[in-house]
């Protein structure tokens, strides 16, 4: 058994080999998730399809996960282009969250579009970045 | 007549109780990560899960005896002792998880903070369990759970392609990363073959007087209910790869998870998911925290039964009291109810071969079942569930590792 565990070790070193650059846009995913999350969220509270309350609770959780990906951003040794357009996106994230639960706040529907419309845009150049990675 | 409706009642407890939060946390995941590649998992997971019930419900209806009070009985305390150790604590994790489950509801509901609910969830389940006889648990449960098929009819409405339906049915490589893939289908698999089903089937079973006569009821059970059960889970699957996939959104969270049925419901699907979950959440709690009890009186020869007096089964009644105010805390202290539930499910996956061994070799005691022991169909289907199960416990803690983030 323990040389089947060593055997798991082995391998799990050995596919864990990557680039600082890929270990970065791996770990900028859950973030991209979440920009996507909260596209969906403000364009389901746009429709009257979720309550505020949820809005709010949804944006404290990405939160917490673009909090996340910015500590690992600022430990990272990825190429500082690199670093500078996934903290990029993660601003425009985190202004267009303010924003939405602002919004939220005071039934502007208007700000609302505009931060589900920056949301999508951060999403995608994340996923673009993601699958230029898988191509590479 | 009694039998008939035995029959409806016991399909329908098996579709309202096999969705939990178990289910729940895995299937979203699967489908938003991987759309319907891992539907495999659950079909793999639903085949053992009907042998593992039909053979519990077989046993108990045979010998008039639930399975913990058997194998202690048969291969002696020291033996069972560890498979017990085990068990009680898998059941208290799933205990938590599923009142993180009905606490997160009642948050989606309320917009309160969730651990706020963790201790009042837990005294629901507790009256519950405290006012109520077997049938009622089992009846109003089994009911309540019926509105999981909205999954079934968001799934339909989102018409999916059906090619990459049927595809998703067998195994393939991942388009993502391996060792998410693997992590999630031995999570599915734990989610599925909970360890407290069988024993509490067996339980139930026997509470309820089950006799040889209600052999082909117990296989009809099984059959038609855990495959009606599983196509919830596999529509929970179809839903999540439908909506939440194509947009790039996994489930690292439930809140992401919550919007899975507004795109077929706009106006409903948030409350229905709300409701389902918390209603599945309710129902899959009052069945393992009995189990617990089950467990324990069977364990230490006390007097046990549903349908008895709290004062005629003291101990029976501390013990599903003890493990749910236990529970709670896990919900109370902060813990994350999806990481819990993926835990939890994933260890479930990995001690399975402790509780599944010992009753699989019971099934074979033709002293104890005579003709109603397993025979070469259910003994072939048993000795390949102990080498998946083995399987599953060597591989999952590396994959824990390497795909559980």
């Amino acid at each position: 058994m323990r040389r089947l565990y060593f055997f798991f070790a082995i391998a799990l070193l050995a596919c864990s080999h990557k680039t600082a650059d890929q270990q970065l846009i791996d770990a900028a995913d859950p973030a991209a998730s979440w920009m996507a999350t909260l596209q969906l969220t403000g364009e389901k509270w746009l429709d009257n399809s979720v309550p505020s309350s949820f809005v709010r609770a949804t944006i404290g959780a990405a939160q917490k996960a673009f909090d996340k990906t910015s500590g690992t951003i600022a430990q990272s040794q990825a190429r500082k282009e690199l670093r500078d357009e996934i903290k990029r996106e993660l601003e425009t994230a985190r202004a267009a969250a303010g924003d939405l639960q602002q919004a939220i706040e005071k039934n502007d529907r208007r700000t609302a579009t505009g931060a589900v419309r920056r949301f999508a845009e951060a999403s995608a150049a994340l996923q673009r970045l993601q699958q230029q990675k898988n191509r590479e | 007549m009694k039998k008939a409706l035995t029959l409806a009642l016991g399909i329908l407890t098996s579709v309202g109780g096999f969705f939990d939060v178990g289910n729940i946390a895995t299937c979203t995941q699967a489908g938003a990560r991987f759309r319907f590649q891992l539907i495999w998992a659950m079909l793999l997971a639903t085949i053992v899960v009907i042998f593992l019930v039909e053979m519990s419900g077989r046993f108990a209806a045979v010998t008039g005896k639930a399975l913990p009070d058997a194998i202690r009985e048969h291969f002696g305390f020291g033996f069972w002792l560890v498979p017990f150790v085990i068990l009680t604590l898998i059941h208290i994790l799933v205990i938590a998880a599923e009142i993180g489950g009905m606490s997160f509801a009642l948050h989606l509901v309320t917009g309160l903070p969730l651990p706020l609910f963790a201790l009042p969830s837990a005294i629901l389940v507790w009256l519950f369990l405290w006012r109520s006889t077997f049938s009622a648990i089992e009846n109003s449960t089994s009911f309540l759970g019926l509105i999981t098929l909205c999954f079934v009819a968001a799934a339909v409405w989102l018409r999916p392609p059906i090619h990459e339906v049927l595809r998703g049915s067998l195994p393939s490589m991942p388009s993502g990363s391996a060792a998410n893939y693997w992590y999630i289908a031995v999570s599915i698999v734990g989610a599925v073959i909970a360890p407290f089903l069988f024993y509490f089937f067996s339980s139930g079973a026997v509470e309820v007087g089950w006799d040889r006569s209600y052999i082909p009821v117990n296989r009809a059970v099984a059959v038609i209910g855990m495959g009606f059960g599983s196509v919830i889970s596999i529509a929970a699957i179809i839903v999540a790869g439908a909506v939440l996939a194509p947009r790039g959104i996994r489930v690292d969270d439930f809140h992401q998870a919550a919007l899975m049925l507004t795109q077929a419901f706009p106006h409903w699907g948030f409350a229905l998911f709300a409701v389902s979950m918390g209603v599945a959440c309710f129902g899959a709690a009052v069945e393992v925290a009995l189990s617990t009890s089950y467990t324990f009186a069977q364990t230490f020869g006390w007097n046990w039964g549903e349908d008895l007096d709290p004062a005629e089964d003291a101990r029976f009644t501390l013990v599903y009291t003890v493990s749910l105010f236990v529970g709670s805390l896990f919900v109370l202290v902060g813990f994350d109810p999806l990481k819990l539930t993926l835990l939890t499910m994933f260890i479930s996956a990995a001690v399975l071969p402790f509780v599944a061994a010992p009753m699989l070799l019971l099934m074979n005691d033709r002293m104890l079942l005579r003709d109603a022991s397993n025979g070469i169909i259910s003994n072939i289907a048993a000795a390949l569930i102990v080498v998946m199960t083995l399987v599953l416990a060597v591989v999952s803690i590396p994959l824990a590792v390497m795909g559980g983030s």
